[in-house]
């Protein structure tokens, strides 16, 4: 059934076109893999701390967060807030500047500066393989929803969706997507906020949202507009879980370690614009659970009785929104999207061409050279996630075990870099140690997970306990080994003197 | 099944010990620590000399604007205010 009307697809496709149009005129300027990868490093820092939020958005979390919000309230914006600013205040002064003083294209790449390149290459190839599996889901997630909304066949859905994105990265490289980024962020907030204005008028105002939720949502949604939750909670998000496992973790991890978010900020013109991009971005995160969140929040006081929490957002789109809004506020949904799969397309294709192909297989290869096989890559992995797509729905178990391959290694990982950051005393065998123990630690506590914890998905704890077994193993290994001498240091670890 | 059993029964203390110790921190409490978090890392920011734009060479006179550190702070008051009204 189509649920969008024709002026609404008429907009989408103008969108549609637009970022063909822009992919297409910023990739005739580049040359090199520098220009490709990191945008000659002459992205603007506004550009890229747009570019860094958006991208961490997603179409998933649009639905998901919205969805969450719907169930569990207002405590979800914890992701953006806590789950959001210290890390990124902690990137912009630690790890950002060091990353683009160093010159390196990746973070595996300075992983292997600063311990050896075997730990460059277990990092390199857990992230690679990551993204290009996240891209079968990021395009599923797009064929489904374009089938739902417009109507088109699932199919002609995803490879428009994939068409699209595939021709504006293969094109323009980093330069296009955090341009098109850009733009996807105004059509994004511009989508949200009408999303909001007509919900709210609807509803009655702020006031008339609270009495409501009291009066419909029970005793289950007493803690509805919280944000910080009791530990007993038992969901996910309790207090303790969100300070530990994600502000400790999860989020420095994904800010200071996801290639995909660190990339941008690589391709600034001067480390002080590194820095000012993600503090730009830290700025507008304040802004962004009132975009997402609230719409969750209206949606559970409009539709209160939806069989999932993850079809408010649908719902809302589908029956709140005129003719012609719907097609804009589609769009911003559309460019949460694409901005989520461009990014992790560029960063695949960086990750192989720089990590693995350079490193392992043609080491004197030119910059002109390196350039062509990243774009020959950002094909190869669409190609690749269009025909994985499909298996997402048949095969969801392996889907869900890529995303928790992912909780799995982002807290050792975390806990090797950061250590590689500021002890000098760490080295590459309490490196390996610590990635061992942390992965170890993780995959036996989801192995047992209901056994000892009592919140229903403990992912967060799993991820603050994986962090302390890497930590603790890294430094206990490195005070055992030869430590790596001074010199060879050098460059490579942060000093708060400057 | 017996490992997984014998795992769980090496950790459980601990496991609950940790709960427990958890479960008796107020959430008031608790918010009090997220807002002490935000505010010891905006001490240390501003602790940071290198950021100091008066150690650079070219700085303007506009030094207030050039000074990160300080829109640094700006960011995380503003994220406790968010906290105190939200809480």
């Amino acid at each position: 059934m189509q649920l969008l009307k024709n002026v609404d697809i008429a907009i989408i496709l103008v969108y549609l076109a637009g970022l063909l149009v822009a992919g297409w005129v910023i990739g005739r300027k580049q040359h090199t893999d520098r220009d490709y990868f990191l945008g000659g490093r002459k992205l603007k820092w506004w550009m890229v701390g747009i570019s860094m939020v958006v991208s961490d958005i997603g179409a998933l979390e649009l639905v998901g967060v919205a969805g969450l919000s719907y169930t569990v309230g207002m405590s979800v914006a914890n992701f953006d807030w806590i789950g959001c600013i210290p890390a990124m205040i902690l990137a912009a002064f630690v790890f950002i500047p060091f990353y683009w003083r160093s010159g390196v294209f990746t973070v595996p790449e300075y992983l292997g500066r600063r311990y050896n390149d075997g730990v460059r290459a277990l990092v390199a190839v857990l992230w690679g393989l990551f993204m290009v599996a996240n891209l079968g889901i990021f395009l599923y997630t797009s064929g489904k929803t374009l089938e739902l909304l417009i109507g088109w066949p699932f199919y002609t859905s995803m490879l428009i969706t994939a068409f699209v994105i595939g021709f504006y990265t293969f094109s323009g490289g980093l330069s296009a997507v955090v341009f098109t980024d850009t733009i996807q962020y105004f059509i994004l907030v511009l989508g949200s906020v009408l999303i909001i204005i007509i919900g709210f008028e609807k509803v009655g105002g702020i006031g008339a949202l609270v009495s409501k939720v009291a009066e419909i949502g029970g005793p289950q949604r007493q803690n509805f507009f919280d944000l910080v939750l009791p530990a007993d909670t038992a969901g996910p998000f309790s207090w303790s879980a969100v300070l530990f496992g994600l502000a400790f973790v999860l989020s420095p991890a994904y800010w200071i370690g996801n290639q995909a978010i660190v990339q941008r900020n690589l391709g600034t013109a001067s480390e002080r614009d590194a820095k000012k991009s993600v503090l730009f971005g830290a700025f507008l995160k304040l802004s962004i659970p009132f975009l997402i969140v609230v719409p969750g929040l209206i949606g559970f006081v409009i539709f209160p009785n939806l069989q999932k929490g993850d079809d408010v957002y649908p719902t809302m789109l589908q029956h709140l929104l005129p003719p012609g809004v719907a097609g804009l506020v589609f769009a911003g949904f559309l460019a949460a999207l694409m901005s989520s799969v461009d990014s992790y397309l560029n960063s695949a294709s960086t990750l192989w061409t720089m990590d693995v192909y350079r490193k392992y297989i043609y080491r004197s290869a030119d910059p002109r050279h390196l350039y062509r096989v990243g774009r020959f890559l950002t094909i190869v992995f669409i190609i690749l996630a269009v025909v994985l797509a499909p298996l997402t729905a048949k095969f969801q178990g392996i889907f869900s075990a890529m995303q928790t391959l992912l909780s799995i290694f982002q807290g050792p990982t975390f806990a090797i870099l950061l250590l590689g950051m500021v002890w000098k005393r760490a080295n590459s065998a309490g490196a390996i140690a610590g990635l061992i123990a942390g992965v170890t630690t993780s995959s036996t506590l989801f192995w047992i997970k209901d056994g000892i914890f009592q919140a229903a998905d403990p992912f967060l704890y799993i991820a603050w306990w994986s962090f302390v077994a890497g930590i603790t193993a890294c430094i206990f290994v490195s005070l055992l080994t030869v430590p790596k001498s001074a010199e060879t240091l050098k460059d490579l670890m942060y000093s708060a003197k400057g | 099944m017996a490992m997984k059993e014998i795992i769980i029964n090496l950790l459980k203390p601990f496991a609950e010990l940790c709960y427990k110790f958890v479960v008796a921190v107020p959430v008031r409490t608790a918010l009090v620590i997220y807002i002490l978090v935000l505010a010891a890392l905006a001490v240390w920011v501003l602790t940071l000399k290198q950021e100091n734009p008066r150690k650079a060479p070219d700085c303007s006179k506009l030094l207030f604007f050039r000074d990160l550190r300080l829109w640094a702070v700006l960011i995380l008051f503003l994220q406790i205010v968010i906290y105190v009204v939200f809480r």
